[in-house]
């Protein structure tokens, strides 16, 4: 069975060129989590940002074969540097939704 | 590897093949029949193991409703089983016996109409019974109470979702998914057979710790952006906590790994079938350790602070209603569940069937029933701990973790690896027949000695920290002086 050529033509250029789609979707993921740490407004905002661009970095470390580099990133960055950088924003000074209360 | 009669990868492989073979194979792409093949096999595997997990969920929760019920000394739980067998003032579940093929039922209605008989059951209000009796549907073989998740879930899925009104919308409604997630993702790299995996990385254990360790923070977001203070302290309980437990878990699991020589979990439970000695047997600190640190890792209810009804309302999740709730519910359990199977792959020895080597055929058994079922005997003592034990205050939580559980795990680290480096002879691929002996007696002398810790005094003057009043039974003519 022969699928025609409009179709069969994408699928291959899929195939051929998924990791290279999947790097791009990663680096993109990486690069808007760090513009949002930087632009967010509220330092959670900022945070959640932050673990989404540690998510894509080492998805990206994963697709390098660098897998203990990638589970090491997931392990200390986001289970443990995150959460101290959590406590010490939400303990330090408490200003969620100020302009709700006001 | 072991043999095993359930070659699930294999057979799965074996129709992708197929599959892609008359697909991407007669194409003009037939290099790549391989990869498409290997993908839908991984694809495959995902989801079997991702349904076997979540159809098996329903036994947990039923466990743990029937259990507690037994435990706790609750009625109504346990009249749902015990009418199958005798009536509960008078009460089975029908006659379900007769439904039985071939009349073998029939001795078992006799036993019940003798049992009834001697324990003195009538069945005189046919009403009255049926509404005592709760699992009386006249369906017996459907495990009275074991669909209640099914009806529960379809309660859930019709509920509204809400958002409070100054609630952070964005952040509340990203953090289940957060906790759902990377509950779901721990379960990819843990085996249910020797060829029932989804997932065979060279670091699976790490990856796998490292998954579990994202939840603190989908919590804690929950908690935050509820915008309600017991929220908020309910997240920052159960983010000190799970921080705090993460150490002495990840030092304990890294004793496992110390001993047999591997990051990767089938490698794990491997080293085991061929040393012959489970781990429980090698290091009994440690599984007493993990289980101690699971407990508070998956806040079940000695540990259970950040969710303590009795002070914050619900803890970190008040805010949340509808299916968000009953995933979040569920991801509860699903963690306690890769607890269970965790500690069954570490500690006992995993798809390998007790006495394996010795009892004959016991290897036609496929050995994922091995797995489940450490699995659900391990969670039996979860739900022990839930029903025995009162909740720990939060400094006290802490303080046992920091000062005892870390010291302890290291102590742990170090026996595994004087065990692995002096004792445990690499060319002989067999552990020394004495040292798991002497090492579980040992530890099981330490336990009652350290377990008998009545004062003496106290026993002798017979005193007791609280007062006990006998209720005589009224009877006319007689009061109390």
């Amino acid at each position: 069975m022969e699928l025609p050529g409009f179709l069969m033509d994408p699928i291959g250029d899929i195939f051929g060129s998924i990791e290279g789609i999947a790097f791009g979707i990663m680096a993109i993921i990486a690069i808007g989590g760090a513009l949002g740490t930087v632009y967010s407004k509220r330092v959670a905002h900022s945070m959640l940002s932050l673990i989404m661009c540690f998510f894509a970095v080492a998805g990206v470390f994963l697709m390098a074969n660098a897998e203990m580099l990638a589970a090491i990133q997931i392990l200390v960055y986001l289970g443990s540097v995150m959460l101290v950088f959590a406590f010490g924003v939400m303990l330090s000074r408490r200003q969620i939704m100020e302009e709700d209360f006001e | 590897m072991t043999e095993d009669i359930i070659n699930m990868r294999g057979w799965v492989r074996t129709a992708m093949d197929f599959v892609s073979e008359n697909t991407i194979g007669m194409s003009r792409h037939w290099e790549y029949t391989d990869s498409v093949a290997w993908f839908l096999t991984e694809f495959m595997m995902c989801v079997m193991v991702f349904g076997g997990i979540m159809t098996t969920l329903l036994v947990l929760l039923w466990m743990e409703r029937k259990l507690l019920g037994r435990f706790m000394d609750r009625r109504g739980a346990r009249t749902s089983l015990r009418s199958l067998w005798v009536g509960e003032n008078g009460v089975t579940a029908g006659e379900w016996w007769t439904q039985l093929p071939f009349g073998t039922g029939i001795p078992i209605g006799m036993l019940n109409k003798a049992l009834n008989e001697i324990a003195g059951n009538d069945h005189k209000l046919e009403a009255v019974s049926r509404v005592k009796n709760r699992s009386y549907h006249g369906v017996w073989w459907l495990l009275p109470g074991f669909f209640q998740n099914l009806a529960d879930g379809m309660k859930f899925l019709t509920k509204e979702h809400m958002v409070p009104e100054k609630a952070d919308r964005y952040v509340f409604e990203i953090a289940p998914f957060l906790i759902i997630a990377t509950t779901v993702m721990c379960f990819t790299f843990i085996p249910l057979g020797p060829n029932f995996h989804s997932n065979n990385s060279e670091m699976s254990i790490l990856f796998l710790m490292a998954v579990f360790s994202v939840a603190p923070l989908g919590v804690f977001f929950a908690g935050w952006s509820s915008n309600n203070k017991y929220t908020l302290l309910g997240g920052i309980r159960s983010a000190a906590q799970l921080t705090a437990y993460e150490i002495p878990l990840l030092v304990t699991v890294l004793s496992v790994v110390v001993l047999s020589g591997s990051f990767n979990l089938i490698e794990v439970i491997e080293f085991q079938v061929d040393s012959g000695v489970w781990n429980i047997f090698l290091l009994p600190l440690g599984a007493v350790l993990f289980i101690v640190v699971m407990v508070a890792e998956v806040e079940r209810i000695p540990f259970d602070m950040p969710e303590a009804e009795a002070e914050l309302v619900e803890g970190w999740w008040t805010e949340y209603g509808g299916m968000r709730w009953g995933l979040m519910f569920a991801s509860e359990y699903l963690r306690t569940y890769a607890a269970c199977l965790l500690f069954a792959h570490f500690f006992l020895g995993g798809w390998e069937a007790p006495f394996e080597d010795t009892i004959p055929f016991i290897h036609y058994i496929p050995h994922i029933t091995w797995v489940f079922l450490k699995a659900w005997f391990i969670f039996i003592f979860f739900v022990w701990f839930r029903a025995a034990l009162h909740r720990v205050r939060t400094d006290q939580i802490l303080e046992f973790g920091w000062r005892w559980l870390l010291p302890l795990s290291l102590v742990n680290l170090a026996m595994a690896t004087v065990l692995r480096l002096w004792v445990y002879d690499g060319v002989k691929e067999e552990w020394p027949i004495l040292v798991p002996i002497l090492i579980t007696s040992i530890s099981l002398a330490l336990f009652v000695l350290l377990s008998i810790d009545e004062d003496p005094k106290a026993l002798e003057a017979q005193t007791r920290p609280f007062s006990v009043q006998t209720v005589d039974v009224a009877s006319p003519g007689q009061h109390r002086k």
